[in-house]
């Protein structure tokens, strides 16, 4: 085919409109919230002024759950609740967990809440804030089977979620004889309902909901492991990371934080969470 | 852009993986393989089954020419996620044994398998479209002769046509395998550790992306000399063609 005129401007026209079109991309963010409130833009930098940008793996149910941009969740309302107080909107980002902590390391969100669990290593990265959620783990299986304790992982092939504390535990507590991480903790369930891991291996709640969604499948015994949730704040934001934990006591203070957690857990919650603080490292 | 040199070139965590990010390669490699000759062999099988002559055999040309479009036409990653997650539930339903469903043969795990499955089924499809090149370009004066001579349309195919077609898309054949090679890693999906899924294990564990580059300069160590041999079959065939010819 000769390239006329014609046809090469033709040409460079379709190329430079995908190219817009590509450039005008809109991330999935939260419908800005209502209220004519001042954002405290001066004291933060902000990914974008004005808002909270928080990062999360959605879905993982009671946490985050829901469709753009109607997410909800435990975490969600709280950190929604939180830049309420700092007199600021929200975007919530849904974001794939296995990078959340480098991802918001380089600056792609301001915080991340995303029922993630306060330890060493993830603390070289990031900054957490006072613990939010004292968390569990729990051994998902497949109802009435052979599995129901730790100890009958010896051999199994167990399914968790990539980068998650259960996964680290898989591997460091049980016999198992594989691991198989998954993007999502949906696809682990799948692969348990399917018959094709043997256990999974998650944060207690998201099990429970878990168990509640899918026929077949139960939790065979919750794992202690005392560990608990703080929200993730890059390493020199301590400005709205100390603002961030003054809001967050304050809704401890106030009830708003047992209203929120009787929400979705249908229970009070215990008093080691009102009172944890946590200084990072 | 000392981030991006600590992030991604981070020799020490490179030499620390090593092993790790090498038996994920190893992995690649078992489900490129077995995949890449299946899917040589099932093309194969796929073009003869569209060549097949007569109107008798017509409707099994429109079920060739029906599989091989919708293969061509569905991303990979699709079909090895409805494989995997469907194969359980079909086996169960048709009364299959569990390790049909789940197949754990030979000690590979069922991701590996469903793997196998999706790439040979996707792959033997595009495959059957280079060989059916590869049949057509053969000149027509060939099945003539072949048919004269009293051959049967499959004595033909088999003694004539086939070996001059198979001989002319090896180049082509060559690069859709590099290709399956690297679109192997989308069975990591389905938690198969192959190379990408160990190097994305590293990075979760590790906060560092190290891994991956490592996996990509292993890649590499096979598909640069398969891009070269490439290359020099093509300009072998070229020789020939061309007046003087090359050595036979």
């Amino acid at each position: 085919m000769i390239l006329v005129r014609s046809h090469r401007f033709a040409l460079v026209a379709l190329l430079a409109l995908a190219l817009l079109g590509a450039g005008c991309g809109d991330d999935e963010g939260d419908e800005p919230q209502d209220g004519g409130q001042e954002p405290a833009a001066e004291e933060f930098e902000l990914v974008n002024p004005g808002a909270l940008t928080v990062g999360s793996d959605i879905p993982f149910p009671p946490f985050e759950q829901g469709r753009a941009p109607d997410y909800e969740g435990f975490d969600i309302d709280l950190a929604r609740e939180i830049a309420r107080r700092l007199e600021l909107e929200t975007r919530i980002q849904d974001t794939p967990f296995d990078t959340i902590f480098r991802d918001l390391a380089q600056g792609k969100f301001d915080a991340v809440a995303s029922a993630t669990t306060i330890t060493e290593e993830r603390e070289r990265a990031v900054d957490f804030s006072d613990p939010y959620y004292a968390a569990e783990q729990a051994l998902l299986v497949e109802a009435g089977g052979e599995i129901q304790a730790v100890d009958d992982l010896a051999g199994a092939i167990v399914g968790v979620q990539d980068g998650t504390t259960g996964a680290d535990y898989v591997n460091d507590e049980t016999e198992a004889r594989a691991v198989r991480g998954y993007g999502e903790a949906d696809d682990a369930y799948n692969a348990l309902q399917a018959g094709q891991v043997n256990a999974v291996i998650i944060d207690l709640p998201a099990a429970q909901d878990a168990a509640r969604q899918t026929e077949g499948l139960e939790v065979a015994t919750a794992i202690e492991t005392g560990e608990q949730y703080g929200i993730a704040f890059q390493e020199d934001a301590d400005a709205l990371r100390e603002a961030a934990n003054d809001a967050l006591a304050e809704l401890k203070r106030d009830g708003t934080y047992e209203e929120i957690y009787r929400q979705w857990f249908n229970r009070a919650p215990p008093q080691s969470i009102l009172e944890a603080t946590h200084q990072p490292s | 852009m000392d981030v991006v040199l600590e992030q991604y070139f981070d020799l020490g965590l490179m030499v620390e993986e090593f092993g790790f990010v090498l038996d994920g390669f190893w992995e690649t490699l078992q489900l490129s393989i077995l995949s890449g000759v299946l899917a040589l062999a099932w093309g194969l099988v796929l073009a003869l089954l569209r060549q097949l002559p007569g109107r008798a055999l017509a409707p099994v040309r429109f079920v060739t020419i029906a599989y091989i479009d919708a293969f061509r036409g569905v991303p990979l990653l699709l079909v090895i996620l409805i494989i995997s997650g469907s194969l359980p539930f079909v086996a169960e339903g048709l009364g299959l044994p569990r390790s049909v469903g789940i197949p754990q043969w030979l000690g590979k795990p069922d991701p590996f398998w469903y793997g196998v499955f999706a790439i040979t089924v996707t792959y033997g499809a595009y495959m059957a479209e280079v060989y059916r090149a590869g049949i057509e370009s053969v000149p027509g004066g060939q099945t003539e002769a072949a048919r004269s001579l009293g051959m049967s349309h499959g004595q033909a195919m088999h003694h004539v046509v086939v070996p001059q077609a198979v001989r002319r898309v090896i180049p082509p054949l060559l690069n859709d395998f590099i290709a399956l090679m690297k679109d192997s890693s989308l069975v990591g999906v389905i938690a198969l550790l192959e190379v990408v899924e160990a190097g994305r294990t590293v990075q979760a564990e590790t906060l560092n992306s190290s891994a991956l580059t490592l996996g990509a300069l292993m890649f590499l160590v096979v598909t640069i000399p398969l891009a070269r041999l490439v290359d020099r079959l093509i300009a072998g065939q070229q020789a020939r063609f061309q007046r003087g010819g090359a050595p036979a």
